[in-house]
């Protein structure tokens, strides 16, 4: 028996455009939000999610393709270009546009305090395991059930509920320092 | 970490969401999965849009489509997905090609002689044979074996006129050796059979070596030679007193020469005449088991001169027990595979024995059965 993520990888590995415009379609959106999330900014996490895509069809090639769990597969991907992103800007974390606090409403001094916390919660973020990390943006920042959470990251809910609980506890030691 | 925590904590995690109160002990925790939940906006619009990512992305996947197309050397992805039955049939094949190339060195080696590149392979080959021989039956055999195989090749080096050399001729004595003692640890029936296999394997390949060896063999193949007629007397007492054979072996003492048929079935080969035997006088074995064939002890009897018999069972007739070991051969021409010759002066000296004439075996044609297996002091062959 086939799951449709099978059945659809199954066509893209011969580059079947329907099949790829197939997944595109589905997941990009998904994908571009939660890098957005990670990141905080909107140019790089569109530059992001197109280099997903294109990982997955550098994967089809070769037996690092994934079987299933493609959602997965992308996800797992996306948070690994996020997180050389920010291995590569050293200096901090991304600065955003100013067109963009412009063009939101309110004040933008506002905008500019609810940006700096929000990077200062990424940077700490930053700082748990990638599975922990994987964790907290899922369950809260995507706000995943459960279930979904375990799905995407090939654990159990029990690892899944353990790992939550660390990477909370870890989290708001963080972000008492 | 506890389960039970972390179902509180997941519990907590969802009333948080709902806006519900939570237990005060994890309230820092679910009000950290608060501050996180800061980060669930939603994003803006891609400053340009899904559609150019995708348009890239197609277009990127139909250059690669149709690269894999020119490339012969491109594997379908569909056959991809057995990589692992691949990977299994790779190292099967691996493991298959190893396994013949070891079994046809093994093979080609089996065929080597001494001095070939694959004799070294046939020796370890044997080796580990014998590692894995297991019971003493099997031992015995494979010992014996493996020394008709050492003599064959120095039969087959003799017939192609190469040089036997001494570590070649003194491997072969090793291996005759190491036969005579595993058939001699065996149960004394089995022993028995195994040491009359080995006497009689030792005698066609001494009838063989002598015609390959041609008139004057070398050194080394006239030591082998006497090694073997020494092993195959050995052999030869020992089938009838296997405990006895075993006792001499533990000791380290020969057992008593004995004219036994050579290998044309006839009296040893003669030696060269005036050419001094290399093999030290045999002292006599007291130790040897007496049997009710023993011959009287013998006070006064020259050194050197056959003893006791130390092969007391040696399944002789009536008449052949009687006969005196040692007993006067006026006309004895020494025969280079009599180890015990070199007692010939005392001989010349000494009084006949009961019997005072020679045995049956006193004609040169004379083959006598092991069970009437005379003796004689010289131990070696008549003349001719």
């Amino acid at each position: 028996m086939t799951t449709p993520d099978q059945q659809v990888l199954e066509r893209a590995r011969t580059y079947d455009a329907q099949a790829l415009g197939e997944i595109y379609d589905r997941y990009a959106g998904p994908i571009y939000g939660y890098l957005y999330r990670v990141i905080g900014d909107a140019t790089h996490a569109e530059d992001l999610a197109g280099e997903v895509f294109l990982r997955l069809l550098q994967a089809l090639r070769t037996s690092r393709a994934p079987r299933d769990n493609l959602e997965g597969w992308l996800y797992r991907v996306a948070h690994n270009l996020a997180m050389d992103l920010f291995r590569r800007q050293k200096k901090g974390p991304v600065v955003p546009l100013v067109e963009e606090l412009v063009a939101q409403d309110g004040q933008p001094s506002d905008l500019v305090e609810d940006r700096q916390v929000k990077q200062q919660l990424r940077a700490r973020i930053r700082r748990l395991s990638s599975d922990q990390q994987r964790v907290i943006l899922f369950r809260f920042a995507e706000e995943l059930p459960l279930a979904e959470v375990a799905r995407l990251m090939g654990k159990s809910e029990g690892a899944v509920k353990i790992l939550q609980h660390r990477a909370l506890s870890r989290l708001r030691k963080l972000l008492q320092e | 970490m506890d389960k039970r925590q972390s179902n509180q904590c997941e519990e907590c995690s969802q009333r948080a969401s709902r806006e519900e109160a939570v237990e005060d002990r994890l309230d820092p925790v679910v009000h950290t999965a608060q501050q996180v939940m800061i980060l669930s906006e939603t994003p803006p619009p891609p400053p340009h849009g899904l559609a150019p990512g995708r348009q890239r992305f197609l277009a990127e996947a139909a250059r690669l489509r149709a690269e894999s197309r020119g490339n012969p050397l491109w594997l379908p992805p569909r056959r991809q997905l057995f990589g692992g039955a691949m990977r299994l049939a790779t190292a099967l094949a691996v493991i298959a090609i190893l396994f013949g190339a070891v079994v046809g060195t093994t093979q080609a080696a089996a065929g080597s002689l001494p001095g070939q590149p694959l004799y070294g392979v046939k020796l370890a080959t044997e080796q580990i044979r014998l590692a894995f021989a297991g019971q003493p039956a099997n031992r015995a055999a494979l010992q014996q074996s493996l020394a008709e195989e050492r003599l064959d090749e120095i039969v087959a080096l003799l017939e192609r006129k190469r040089a036997v050399g001494p570590s070649v001729s003194t491997r072969a004595m090793r291996q005759l050796e190491q036969a005579l003692e595993a058939s001699a640890q065996l149960q004394d029936a089995a022993a028995t059979q195994a040491l009359q296999q080995l006497a009689e394997a030792i005698r066609q390949r001494e009838r063989v070596m002598l015609g390959a060896a041609g008139e004057s063999p070398e050194p080394s193949v006239r030591e082998l030679l006497r090694q073997m007629e020494r092993v195959r007397q050995e052999a030869h007492a020992g089938q009838g007193d296997p405990a006895g054979l075993r006792h001499r072996l533990r000791q380290g003492t020969p057992a008593e020469p004995t004219v036994l048929p050579g290998p044309t079935g006839t009296p040893q080969p003669s030696r060269t005449p005036g050419q001094p035997s290399t093999t030290p006088p045999h002292t006599p074995s007291p130790s040897g088991t007496p049997g009710p064939t023993q011959t009287p002890p013998r006070t006064g009897m020259p050194t050197g001169s056959p003893g006791p018999s130390g092969t007391p069972g040696q399944t002789p007739g009536a008449g052949a027990t009687s006969q005196p070991t040692g007993g006067p051969q006026a006309s004895h021409t020494p025969g280079p595979s009599a180890t015990s010759q070199t007692s010939e002066p005392p001989h010349a000296t000494r009084t006949p024995g009961p019997s005072g004439t020679p045995g049956p075996t006193g004609g040169p044609n004379s083959t006598p059965g092991p069970g009437q297996t005379p003796r004689q002091g010289g131990g070696g062959g008549n003349k001719p």
